[in-house]
């Protein structure tokens, strides 16, 4: 009786022990999971998808790479047109050109941007107007190089030859004046600048708050083996609650025995 | 019977992986069937007509977002027009890649219509010309519908949809250049 009394008190002990040691060992997680697990029950309230994140170290975490400004070339009226993660940038507005971005220039209120195989025309709201193809045979091997200006004509070197565009933009036509009395244009934009704006605005557009929260849930945030430690958290909570309930029922399973004895 | 069944099991699973796989590499199709500028020359006796352009704006703009249900994605859309006849080169999304389609209007119907070039993994059945003859003779009622139904393509919905808008838009950029001219 004594040795069941006292074995009995050691198992209380131990439980006890083991209940404590685990709450504070998942103390910590468990938090992150009720915080992040109420803040993702109110993700449409909270536009969390909405919410991006700007932080450089969890960019880096997520392996995001904020790419480089390629070209840029200046407007009048201090704007820009720029190739920047596989897109062309008038300011901060991605247009519906196609890279490689090869010259820009305004005539008439209308921006011609060359890429390789076309010209693309923009409003100055950088609405696409309509493209002006070098060469419409398919998988032809021409391609524009460079642009320039001459006499307020805007052409293009191309492996065609010089074209000029019309007046209307409807049509590109052989440019017959010499290669001299050309302007060549050169990449004239200050990258640095450019790249602050854009690297800004990019850096805003791959990472949501709300993804990051559902990693941080999930453990997801430290790959595979975050989300098995998660796993781990989550089941030491299920033994620190049963271990809280039999606690919990301590004293009736007590008064259970008394009972049973005095029988 | 048993071995009936066993033995006809494995034959019968590799021939369905046979037509899967030709399935599957039929349906990644990114192709160009033709080039613009061929068809338009096939449908004006081999001459290239001079190519106009039509600009999307003002009420013009509104209705052809009210067909397309979204902005057509360029201001200006070039044309080839000889007398009351025809030839646009539009392009509409299916899924998520364009579609590009050569449609002939002649009178104010259209007489003939082609997928030039088809970008999409499936709904590619729409080149075929059980599909597109649907489309001849068809006009434009309260210059936003078609005066036919066009019937679909199980599993190629939104590719006949696309294609159908495009058809809407052509006729309704027709009756446009007419009154203009």
């Amino acid at each position: 009786m004594k040795v069941n009394k006292k074995r009995r008190k050691k198992n209380w002990a131990k439980l006890f022990f083991l209940h404590r040691y685990l709450g504070i060992s998942i103390s910590l997680f468990v938090i992150i999971l009720a915080v992040t697990g109420i803040l993702l029950n109110h993700t449409d309230t909270l536009e969390l998808h909405k919410r991006p994140i700007n932080s450089t170290w969890l960019m880096k975490l997520y392996g995001i790479k904020s790419p480089e400004v390629k070209k840029a070339y200046s407007l009048p009226n201090d704007n820009w047109v720029a190739e920047f993660a596989n897109y062309i940038y008038l300011e901060q507005k991605k247009v519906s050109c196609q890279t490689p971005l090869n010259g820009a220039m305004i005539k008439d209120k209308v921006i011609v941007i060359a890429s390789e195989k076309k010209l693309c025309l923009i409003t100055s709201n950088g609405d696409l107007i309509d493209y002006l193809v070098l060469d419409t045979a398919e998988n032809s091997k021409h391609y524009i190089t460079r642009m320039g200006r001459s006499d307020g004509e805007i052409v293009i070197d191309t492996t065609m030859g010089l074209l000029a565009v019309n007046a209307d933009y409807t049509a590109l036509f052989p440019f017959k004046k010499k290669l001299s009395v050309i302007e060549w244009q050169e990449i004239s934009m200050s990258l640095d600048k450019v790249s602050t704006v854009l690297k800004h605005q990019y850096q805003g557009s791959g990472l949501s708050l709300e993804r990051v929260l559902l990693d941080l849930h999930s453990g997801r945030i430290m790959t595979q083996q975050g989300v098995y430690f998660m796993d781990l958290v989550a089941i030491l909570l299920i033994l620190m609650t049963l271990s809280g309930l039999v606690m919990w029922a301590r004293p009736f399973l007590k008064r259970k025995r008394r009972h049973a004895k005095s029988k | 019977m048993t071995v009936l069944l066993k033995l006809s099991t494995r034959p019968f699973i590799y021939f369905s992986l046979l037509l899967l796989i030709m399935g599957i590499q039929n349906n990644s199709h990114a192709e160009v069937y033709k080039e613009n500028e061929l068809f338009v020359r096939e449908n004006f006796s081999g001459d290239l007509p001079v190519a106009n352009h039509i600009w999307l704006t003002g009420d013009l703009k509104n209705q052809v977002k009210a067909i397309l249900s979204h902005p057509y994605e360029k201001l200006r859309i070039k044309y080839w027009m000889n007398d009351n006849k025809s030839a646009w080169i539009l392009e509409e999304i299916g899924k998520v890649e364009f579609i590009t389609t050569g449609i002939i209007i002649d009178s104010g119907k259209i007489s003939k219509m082609e997928v030039l070039a088809f970008r999409e993994s499936r709904g590619w059945e729409i080149k075929y010309p059980f599909f597109l003859k649907q489309f001849i003779n068809t006009s434009l009622k309260n210059n936003t519908q078609l005066d036919q139904t066009i019937d679909g393509i199980t599993g190629a919905t939104l590719s006949v949809r696309a294609v159908t808008k495009v058809a809407r838009l052509a006729l309704l950029l027709h009756n446009h250049a007419i009154d203009k001219q």
